[in-house]
């Protein structure tokens, strides 16, 4: 019995054991009720105080790495967390394909893909192990596969890739 | 550094947005022939920012849903605060004047300094970078563009995100700054959720500071600007900033329920469910307490409970699930150390001083103390939806398909930040009552 009191001792902690000593006093002396509280709230308060003001200077220290990149613009701090995806999904993706549309890409990452899906709405994202030439439908290649989707409509170079359509049989 | 951008950002997605806000706020409490309670300006313009945010979001919503352009309700609850502020400036224009002219400097304004300089910080470093974070980028924020493109609700647009079960308070928010600015631009949309933030510190410090000396006051105040995760969250991470609103939402709504505003209070609670469906089992919890408080009084309290189930019930309609969870799937598991484990992770929760600058001591400190009161028609409903809440979540972390340890690790500070703002509105508000 002792033991799995003991054992009490850690599960509880000093804040729930010192929460149930304070109990047990106020229950016993409760004609000094009013006074063990004001003590005792008075002791918390001191400590939650120091712990506020470690929390303000901890605000106040990080102000100084917020102040460096306060005054950038939207565009460039966009830039700095997802690179040149809203330029890439948003301007020429999007800009280039029909709203229906869905474009199959090659190597995404689960990052690149929300931001993709994200910016290029209302084209679709079709994250894709293989690009497969299915008829009707989008994608983006490699200018140096190029070669390997023979029946295929360029619709846009981008950099190294390239969209491509990939033609149904009476186009 | 471009000054036009910034001007643009927080003129209109900030102040026109929160001015819209307070209107929308204010014409619903005239509207209900309630008023707040009291004479403190901070509350006067915290309360109506949070409630004209809850109801203009709902309303758009709704329009959105029978394909009404979101840009066009948005010109148009525009409209609708520019004519009400011209009413009520034509009406009261000598009150507000001698007002100002009769405005004598009090010692309590110097308190607020640190309060803010605090939201000075919070807004530097929400402004300082732009939206990052996971659940920001897996569903709000995509749900934000879905709906600036579309400008109306197709449910199968949010198929492809996420969680796209969850409510649309947040993007409906977003997609507003867009709108109003004119280009997807992430920062105005911060400028325009950290509004929210100013009217709650805004209407916390004045409910202190009218209802508990002020030396309390001024340290209940404090505690709740100075939680890690409340600070974190506050700051704009978009991520959590839904959760933020849930605490915010729940603790307004206890301001009120405790100065025995109750069916405002429920107005307020409303907010809850619409930021974030895990905000249901607080409004659902309460709404029975107060049926079973005043059965005859219930009918009040109808047309805001079909508002805070109104978008659960449209996402069963339209067959909208969560693409997370799969609760059909879930296995044999050993549900009775599975609920252990949730239990003591709550426990260990709140002995995190780091995190919670021990507000969860003083709550219970004050139980211990005040168990006469606890039992009262003014604390008891709060008491229970608060373990309603805890029970919920223990339930959750049991059952749910996830890898246990991980899921709460990830989740039960938000979960927490929940309730503690309440917490501390309820443990400040005890002090009252003694002193």
């Amino acid at each position: 019995m002792n033991e799995k009191l003991v054992a009490l001792l850690p599960l509880l902690g000093w804040f729930y054991l010192s929460l149930f000593v304070i109990a047990s006093i106020a229950f016993v002396f409760r004609k000094y009720r009013n006074i063990i509280h004001v003590g005792v709230l008075t002791i918390t308060m001191i400590c939650s105080s120091y712990l506020i003001g470690l929390s303000f200077f901890e605000e106040l220290g990080l102000y100084e790495e917020s102040v460096k990149s306060l005054r950038d613009t939207a565009l460039s701090k966009r830039e700095h967390e997802s690179g040149s995806y809203y330029h890439l999904y948003h301007d020429q993706i999007r800009g280039s394909l029909p709203a229906s549309a869905t474009i199959q890409i090659q190597g995404l990452s689960t990052k690149e893909m929300y931001f993709a899906r994200m910016y290029a709405y209302p084209v679709g994202i079709d994250p894709v192990a293989t690009v497969s030439s299915r008829k009707g439908e989008y994608a983006l290649v490699f200018n140096q596969e190029l070669h390997t989707y023979p029946r295929t409509r360029s619709v846009a170079v981008i950099d190294s890739r390239t969209i491509v359509y990939f033609l149904k049989d009476d186009e | 550094m471009n000054l036009f951008e910034h001007v643009v950002n927080w003129f209109f997605a900030g102040i026109l947005t929160w001015f819209m806000w307070w209107n929308v706020g204010y014409a619903l409490i005239r509207l209900l022939k309630e008023t707040l309670t009291s004479n403190s300006f901070f509350e006067k313009l915290g309360l109506p920012i949070i409630l004209g945010a809850i109801y203009a979001t709902l309303l758009q919503t709704v329009f959105a849903f029978f394909q009404f352009s979101i840009f066009y309700s948005l010109i148009l609850l525009h409209l609708f605060a520019i004519a009400q502020t011209f009413v009520l400036l034509r009406k009261n224009w000598t009150r507000y004047v001698s007002r100002i002219y009769n405005f004598r400097f009090s010692f309590v304004l110097l308190l607020l300094i640190p309060f803010f300089v605090t939201l000075f910080l919070f807004g530097s470093r929400s402004y300082s970078r732009s939206i990052y974070a996971w659940d920001a980028i897996a569903f709000w924020l995509p749900k934000t563009y879905v709906l600036a493109y579309d400008q109306v609700i197709q449910p199968n647009s949010f198929e492809r995100f996420n969680h796209p079960e969850y409510p649309l308070f947040l993007p409906m928010l977003g997609a507003d700054a867009f709108l109003i600015t004119g280009t997807h631009n992430e920062m105005a949309l911060k400028v325009s959720t950290f509004g929210f933030s100013v009217a709650f510190i805004c209407a916390v410090v004045g409910f202190f500071f009218r209802t508990t000396p002020k030396k309390y006051a001024l340290f209940f105040s404090a505690l709740l600007c100075s939680l890690f995760i409340f600070r974190e969250h506050i700051s704009g991470e978009y991520v959590g900033t839904s959760d933020v609103f849930v605490g915010i939402s729940i603790a307004t709504g206890t301001m009120l329920w405790l100065e025995g505003k109750r069916t405002l209070a429920h107005w307020f609670w409303v907010g809850a469910p619409w930021a974030k469906s895990e905000g249901l089992v607080w409004y659902l919890s309460t709404a029975g307490m107060s049926f079973l408080l005043a059965p005859k009084k219930f009918a009040r309290l109808i047309i805001p409970t079909f508002f805070a189930t109104v978008w659960i019930l449209f996402t069963k309609v339209v067959g909208m699930s969560s693409q997370y969870f799969k609760f059909s799937e879930l296995y044999s598991r050993p549900w009775i150390e599975y609920a252990v484990y949730s239990v003591h992770a709550f426990r260990e929760e709140f002995r995190n001083i780091q995190k919670w600058n021990l507000t969860f001591y003083i709550f219970f400190l004050q139980c211990i103390f005040h168990v006469k009161q606890m039992m009262s028609s003014r604390f008891f409903p709060l008491i229970t939806a608060f373990v309603v809440q805890l029970v919920v979540y223990m339930i959750i972390f049991t059952i749910a398909p996830e890898e246990q340890a991980t899921f709460i690790a990830a989740a039960i500070s938000r979960l927490s930040l929940h309730l503690a703002p309440m917490l501390i509105v309820v443990s400040g508000y005890m002090i009252r009552k003694e002193s």
